[in-house]
């Protein structure tokens, strides 16, 4: 066996191709099999929605620390938009978009009534207090409260740094008086939560959510 | 998974036969390894971010799993394999790889080297444009991220409609559904596929874009 190399995910990138150039290069091959009509080429290829939003956030050491978040909402037209959250340092709004429309696509593979969206916050959790990540999410979440919704845009904690982050998304909309139901998916179990499990379904990286999902399928 | 038996089965390969190496060890590539170490095939390699470790005889997931929760996350010393080169891993000699950690590990420098016959986009993006056209050539079947990690969202989509009705489905009903959807869409891109003659990547975004195209079509969105 080869000696072992230092091997770091994210792992070092070979290519470092525009995502959403990369995306663009497979619609556009797919549109043109599938003879797409010049408009709706023109819809699906932007964004429906793109927000920035920037969020002062109180840190542990007692300074206010200013981040920059994004949301984008590719296409509703199959029903509310749904797409995570990305928490890291490298988050880019291009990437945000591409990620945006694969959600579109992915639903609309799968056939489920639902649209794409993507949200990211240039952030570095691993230097964070969970505090900090929490207070970060609640600036987040509040920023973004004319987007998100039960029936217009619904969040996942897909690159979550905390096992929280779905139960915070569901207290914030409560905070406000908002139906928050239908905003919460992802979370610790033992919080009236009536959602299946995410065994084996759930497209989590690194591990961070690994324990929940064990713990949602030993709930059912 | 489903998508990957289901492939198993469309390139005539048995599980019990199929060997396969998965990138990434965490919440997909741990249970991705699972589930395929349960329906018979043979897990070769694995990679976490401590390394990659191989076993030509197979890696018990099970007891790889329990060794990761009992040291932070983490396969590093891992008994039940040998470390590898962790940039080795997704060209060795194995049946299926199951690219689950990153985007962009799969690309032109490395696609001419894979000897696996299937790819499952485990994670988002794993393979750069750029890669296409080499797998392409190379008669490789890919079962795209859109395809292979759709679960997820449907999962979440089953949480949201419990939520809405306020009506708990059981385990099985979850599972059962869920299945059902994976199998019914990795046909529909399948048949694309052969109907089109193109790869399952392009076969699943003319699928996906025809749904979209179609529903504006009929409701007139604009």
């Amino acid at each position: 066996m080869a000696a072992t190399t230092v091997y770091k995910e994210p792992a070092p990138r070979v290519d470092t191709e525009n995502p959403l150039e990369s995306m663009m290069s497979r619609f556009n091959i797919a549109a043109e099999i599938l003879g797409l009509d010049d408009t709706t080429y023109e819809v699906l290829k932007a964004p429906d929605k793109q927000v920035i939003v920037h969020m002062p956030v109180s840190m542990d050491d007692g300074k206010v620390r200013v981040f920059e978040g994004y949301r984008v909402v590719h296409n509703t037209i199959l029903g509310p938009s749904k797409g995570g959250i990305r928490y890291d340092m490298h988050v880019h709004l291009d990437e945000v978009k591409a990620l945006a429309a694969w959600m579109t696509w992915k639903c609309a593979v799968v056939d489920i009534p639902y649209g794409g969206a993507k949200g990211g916050i240039i952030c570095d959790p691993t230097t964070m207090s969970v505090g900090e990540i929490e207070r970060l999410t609640r600036a987040y979440t509040v920023a973004m409260k004319d987007v998100f919704g039960p029936d217009r845009d619904i969040p996942a904690p897909i690159w979550a740094p905390a096992p929280r982050d779905g139960l915070d998304y569901g207290r914030i909309f409560q905070d406000r008086g908002l139906d928050c139901l239908g905003c919460r998916d992802g979370q610790a179990p033992g919080n009236g939560r009536l959602a299946g499990p995410h065994r084996g379904y759930r497209p989590r990286r690194n591990g961070i959510d690994a324990g929940r999902a064990q713990q949602a399928g030993h709930e059912a | 998974m489903v998508s990957t038996l289901a492939a198993l089965n469309k390139l005539g390969m048995k599980p019990e036969e199929t060997s396969v190496a998965v990138q990434g060890f965490g919440n997909v590539g741990s249970w991705a390894a699972k589930l395929l170490f349960d329906k018979g095939l043979k897990v070769k390699g694995v990679s976490d971010i401590s390394g990659a470790y191989w076993n030509d005889n197979g890696i018990n997931i099970d007891e790889a799993i329990a060794y990761k929760n009992a040291h932070s996350g983490r396969l590093e010393g891992f008994e039940g394999a040998d470390p590898m080169d962790p940039t080795k891993l997704l060209t060795s000699a194995v049946d299926v790889i199951v690219p689950a950690a990153v985007e962009d590990v799969i690309t032109e420098h490395n696609a001419p080297f894979i000897q696996a016959k299937l790819i499952v986009e485990g994670a988002n993006g794993p393979t750069s444009a750029s890669a296409d056209p080499i797998i392409n050539e190379k008669g490789i079947m890919v079962v795209p991220d859109i395809l292979a990690n759709s679960g997820g969202v449907t999962v979440s989509y089953f949480e949201w409609v419990q939520n809405k009705q306020g009506f708990k489905w059981s385990l099985d009903m979850v599972t059962e559904r869920a299945d059902r959807i994976m199998t019914e869409a990795f046909e529909k891109v399948y048949v694309t596929s052969q109907k089109y003659s193109v790869p399952m990547r392009i076969a699943a975004y003319v699928v996906a874009i025809d749904k979209v195209a179609q529903t504006y079509k009929y409701r007139g969105g604009y």
